[in-house]
């Protein structure tokens, strides 16, 4: 056996550079595994600790103000554990040295005993008087703010002054956004807490409450809880309870658990596709030229168990030391991964864990799946009688193709025509080639993606569907003529104003809840827009909204929609849909303003609106805006763009950037190999060549041609097979929060382009290298 | 060289002098120990020798495949013992034709293109048809290697060495692979092309019977030519027997 182990070792010593290239891929697609479950699971664990240390609230309401006495009916409620009421404030903010709004949610503090949601305090401590609060982290860091430090606040229209006494963590705010927004603004949207009695006083809410949280029995189901809670809730101006599972930084957070899981089936899946594939067909071209070696240690007396064990060791090996170094890579990234995490999703501690079981299944599926790949060329190799490998292998059988009979031959150089003839003479071989650079190419694309798909999600959301500068929500429902206050602002110069409501939307038996945006017919400042995202009109009459509220509801054009208002009387109406529009998040519905006012049998009333803002008085209208203390929310479509790209879209492209030099890695690994066995094999036909004559050049123009044909066939098609994994890769991860489209920019099929032709180019004068290195006699001395 | 001319020989075409062989390595190996040697226009030479005496090494030397490590090769009046890569390339594209024991065919071309990849970059080719004609293949022109058996596959190959008209013609155990009656074919066609293209052919073998159709018989021994003789005639293939 130790004849073998020395044949081992000399054949990775000889097999080095291809050795070392086909474990890179499998480091690559190891590595990808090991990210995207050790981001996963670091996310999920963290996520059931945190929501256990904390007792996260299984039920949410918010309602106007329902009294303190209601509390001993909703505990009377069927598995209802514990429930905790809550005050619950709007506030303005003044942070001193910044001058856009600041918009920020006040909550008194838990119950210290047996409270729900409770704190997480990172410094200071809690606050206890009227002029204390806590602040929550991300808006402490924006703002670089410290416990001792001061801020104004308006509650109620009424401004004080307080002190941050500490600042803290809630597990209700791990992914924190201000509602209506599509992204966190950490600068300009905060969560404070109070003390319960100081809140209750400043929002008058003395024997009530206008919050509350519910924990449930284990495995209790929320639904019929919810459904007693509205029924009790209702006259005391309910919205209707919400189950965690919609609770919005539960839901982003869960979706975004559940992105990482599709990336930790699909990416790996594809890669390590990849490095198997590659790892068969060099393993199968090696075997072949190894073939009479195997034929004679069989003759010796080797069985097909010791031959087949030795060159399953030469795959293994190399297998083995790349998932090393795939997990050593990967656990390094994932932690990466998790800091940024850290950023983005408020917990207070982020356990990464790159588990055993990770590493152990990374590293299994990975050898599985290349083992796989070398499995079928040694079983080929080892069942071969020895006698009948001792003889040259059959050899491929040729055929004449209709390029040799047709007029373009005599067009040709002898070169190319040599090249014409081997790549047509051999199309499986050719085709396998051309389909690993292809696929090499297709996961540069897929790497591409993300980037490409935020850039236009971006456009989409920012330049064709929200084209308003400044989007301003008002504390209530206003007469329609505030239009004019905001029109005569300086700066402004069209405002569209807009009603939104709340709202439960029943078809059948399933519901959805959600908001209908009255809109102006002919507005400008925020267009519905087609499935080719091209601005349609709303009709007079009826209801539109996007396909994947449609898709949910499973509604048609034409079908009647049940509306329960969540506000105000609550009443119920029905409406026929009369247009699906496409958005690529959110599942919001849409009318024209005049028909939602008369469905709703009101007024001409608003509660915000659009508007377009000269750029050069955005400043001062901010200020003015801040000082108007009937303006709750503004927009800023420019931070908006710039918050986004910065935190979620950061953790994507971040991600993106991460996949994009793994699937480099694949490709240089993909394309060096293919040419170093592409070379081998025609070893001696080339020597041949040399013999009879031909330059280097002209040897190296016939390998080379070959080569560089493969890969301009490879190209367009790896774009092809790329854009269907992407597409692949989209489906398995749309949500209903945002869909990721399938946009791939040029420049990302030129990238991957590149990256495949810079290798090709950088492998291509390596085997110059070993054309000129070439032994003419030696090449030339053995049989065939 | 050997300074006069006997009357009537045609004129030398390669001459070494002093040619030596070391293969370096952790043992070198000395392969070729200062060979001295004329080989004339149209001659037919037989090259007899042990295992490992240095055939194959001389005469991949005199083809210009490999540099000796020290003598001298002079081809007409180039001194191949300086010249490069691309000098020999030249040479060897010009001049010399090559068969060797195992065929070493294009496997994916069919005879004739295999013979094409030598007239399209020659000078003054035969047809691919005229060379595979020469070695009696006219009726095989568009099979592949495959489909041929070892001798006709032999026979491409040197119609493949001669579609160029090369001036000298190494065969390096061209029969070694083939049983005799192939064997005697193949030798028909090189003696063919060697009377009426009036190449130097140089033939190496370990069947002494060969001997006889030469017109000239060299014997290496350890690196050296320890025997020379000429045969009165030149015996026909065919009439050969082992
Ligand atoms: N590339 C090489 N490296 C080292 N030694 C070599 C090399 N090629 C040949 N030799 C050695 O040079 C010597 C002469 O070899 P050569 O091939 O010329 O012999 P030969 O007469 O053709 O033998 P055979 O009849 O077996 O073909 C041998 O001892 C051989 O081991
Ligand atoms: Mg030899």
């Amino acid at each position: 056996m130790s004849v073998l182990v020395h044949k081992l070792a000399r054949d990775l010593w000889r097999l080095r550079g291809q050795a070392l290239a086909i474990a890179l891929v499998v480091a690559s697609g190891v590595a990808t595994y090991v990210i995207a479950h050790s981001t996963m699971q670091s996310l999920a664990l963290t996520q059931r600790e945190f929501y256990r240390d904390s007792r996260f609230a299984d039920v949410f309401v918010a309602l106007i103000r329902a009294p303190r006495e209601i509390e001993s009916v909703i505990t009377a409620i069927d598995d209802v554990e514990t429930v905790e009421t809550r005050a619950r404030a709007a506030a303005l903010v003044d942070v001193p040295g910044f001058d856009d709004p600041v918009s920020a949610e006040v909550l008194s503090l838990p119950d210290p005993r047996k409270g729900l949601n409770r704190l997480y305090l990172r410094a200071g401590r809690l606050p206890a008087s009227d002029r204390e609060i806590a602040v929550n982290e991300a808006f402490a860091e924006a703002h670089d703010l410290h416990p001792g430090d001061r801020l104004r606040i308006t509650l109620r229209g009424r401004q004080r002054q307080v002190t941050i006494t500490g600042i803290a963590l809630s597990a209700e705010f791990v992914y924190l956004v201000r509602p209506g927004d599509l992204f966190p603004d950490y600068k300009r949207y905060g969560v404070f807490w109070m003390a319960r009695e100081p809140l209750d006083a400043a929002e008058g809410l003395d024997g009530a409450f206008n919050d509350l949280l519910l924990r449930l029995r284990p495995g209790a189901d929320p639904r019929p809880v919810i459904e007693r809670l509205d029924r009790v809730l209702a006259p005391y101006g309910s919205v209707g309870a919400i189950a965690r599972e919609d609770q919005t930084s539960h839901r982003y957070l869960t979706d975004e658990i559940r992105q990482w899981e599709v990336q930790a089936t699909i990416l790996p899946a594809i890669f390590l596709g990849v490095a198997a594939f590659l790892l068969n067909v060099v393993m199968m071209r090696l075997l072949k030229q190894e073939r009479s070696q195997v034929a004679v240690l069989r003759a010796f007396g080797y069985n097909r168990l010791e031959i087949g064990w030795h060159y399953l060791m030469l795959a293994g090996s190399i297998v083995l030391l790349g998932s090393a170094l795939g997990v050593a890579v990967g656990g390094w990234l994932g932690a990466g991964m998790s800091r940024v995490y850290q950023e983005f999703f408020r917990y207070p501690y982020l356990h990464y864990v790159l588990s055993t079981r990770v590493i152990a299944s990374g590293i299994a599926v990975s050898a599985g799946a290349a083992l796989l790949g070398a499995a079928t060329a040694v079983y080929r190799a080892a069942r071969l009688p020895p006698a009948q490998g001792m003889r040259p292998e059959p050899p491929p059988r040729y055929r004449i193709t209709r390029f040799e009979t047709s007029r373009l031959r005599h067009w040709l150089s002898p070169a190319t025509r040599m090249v014409v003839r081997n790549l047509m003479r051999q199309p499986l071989k050719s085709g396998l080639t051309v389909l690993g650079i292809a696929f090499s190419a297709s996961i540069l694309v897929v790497g591409g993606l993300m980037e490409d798909a935020i850039d236009y999600l971006v456009d989409v959301q920012f330049r064709q569907a929200l084209r308003a500068d400044l989007t301003v929500s008002f504390d209530d429902v206003k007469h329609e003529s505030v239009v004019h206050e905001l029109a005569a602002m300086p700066g402004v110069h069209r405002v569209e104003p807009m009603r939104a409501v709340a709202v439960r939307l029943q078809a059948g038996h399933r519901h959805e809840r959600s908001a209908i945006q009255g809109l102006e017919p002919d507005g400008r400042l925020y267009r519905l827009l087609d499935a080719d995202f091209r601005p349609v009109a709303i009709p007079d009459q009826g209801l539109m909204m996007t396909d994947m509220l449609a898709a949910k509801l499973g509604l048609q054009v034409g079908d009647t929609v049940r509306v329960e208002v969540l506000e105000g009387n609550r009443p119920t109406r029905e409406v026929t849909l009369v247009g699906i529009t496409h958005e690529l998040t959110g599942t919001s519905a849409y009318m024209r303003r005049g028909a939602l006012n008369r469905l709703l049998r009101e007024g001409d009333v608003v509660t915000g609106a659009f508007l377009g803002v000269e750029r050069s008085a955005l400043p001062r209208l901010y200020r003015d805006i801040k000082s108007t203390p009937r303006i709750a929310g503004v927009m800023n479509r420019q931070v908006a763009i710039d918050s986004f790209t910065e935190t979620m879209a950061g953790n994507m492209l971040i991600f993106g950037a991460v996949l994009l030099v793994l699937a480099s890695t694949i490709a240089v690994g993909v394309v060096y190999n293919s040419m170093r066995v592409a070379f081998s094999e025609r070893e001696r036909e080339l020597a041949s060549l040399r013999v009879l004559g031909y330059t280097r050049f002209e040897t190296g123009m016939i390998l080379l041609g070959e080569i560089a044909t493969l890969t301009l066939i490879a190209l367009p098609i790896g774009g092809v097979i790329g854009w269907w994994l992407s597409a692949l890769m989209v489906e398995a991860s749309n949500s209903d929060l945002y869909r990721i489209p399938v946009v791939i920019e040029p420049q990302t099929y030129a990238y991957a382009a590149s990256v495949i032709l810079i290798a090709s180019t950088l492998s291509s004068l390596l085997m110059i290298r070993f054309i000129r290195r070439m032994d003419l006699v030696s090449a030339l001395k053995v049989p065939q | 060289m050997s300074g006069t001319q006997p009357a009537g020989q045609p004129p030398v075409l390669l001459s070494a002098r002093g040619l030596a062989k070391v293969y370096d390595g952790e043992s070198p190996v000395q392969a070729l120990r200062g060979v001295d040697l004329d080989l004339r226009a149209a001659e037919f030479v037989v090259l007899l020798g042990a295992s490992g005496s240095g055939k194959s090494t001389l005469l991949n030397i005199l083809g210009g495949l490999e540099t000796a490590s020290s003598g001298q090769v002079v081809y007409q009046d180039h001194d191949l013992t300086r010249a490069g890569d691309r000098a020999l390339t030249r040479y060897r594209r010009e001049h010399v034709g090559f068969v060797f024991q195992f065929y070493n065919l294009i496997a994916s071309l069919t005879a004739r293109e295999n013979v094409e990849a030598v007239t399209e970059i020659a000078r003054n080719p035969l047809t691919p048809e005229e060379a595979l004609t020469a070695v009696g293949l006219e009726h095989r022109l568009d099979h592949f290697p495959a489909q041929l058996s070892g001798g006709e596959q032999q026979r491409v190959a040197i119609a493949r060495a001669i579609a160029k008209q090369p001036d000298l013609l190494l065969c390096d155990e061209p029969t070694g692979a083939l049983d005799s009656h192939t064997g005697i074919r193949v030798l028909e066609a090189l003696d063919e092309v060697n009377r009426r293209l009036r190449t130097l052919t140089v033939v190496i073998t370990h069947n002494a019977v060969i001997a006889d159709m030469a017109d000239r018989v060299l014997r290496l021994s350890d690196g050296r030519i320890v025997g020379e003789h000429r045969n009165a005639t030149r015996r026909a293939p065919r009439d050969l027997q082992w």
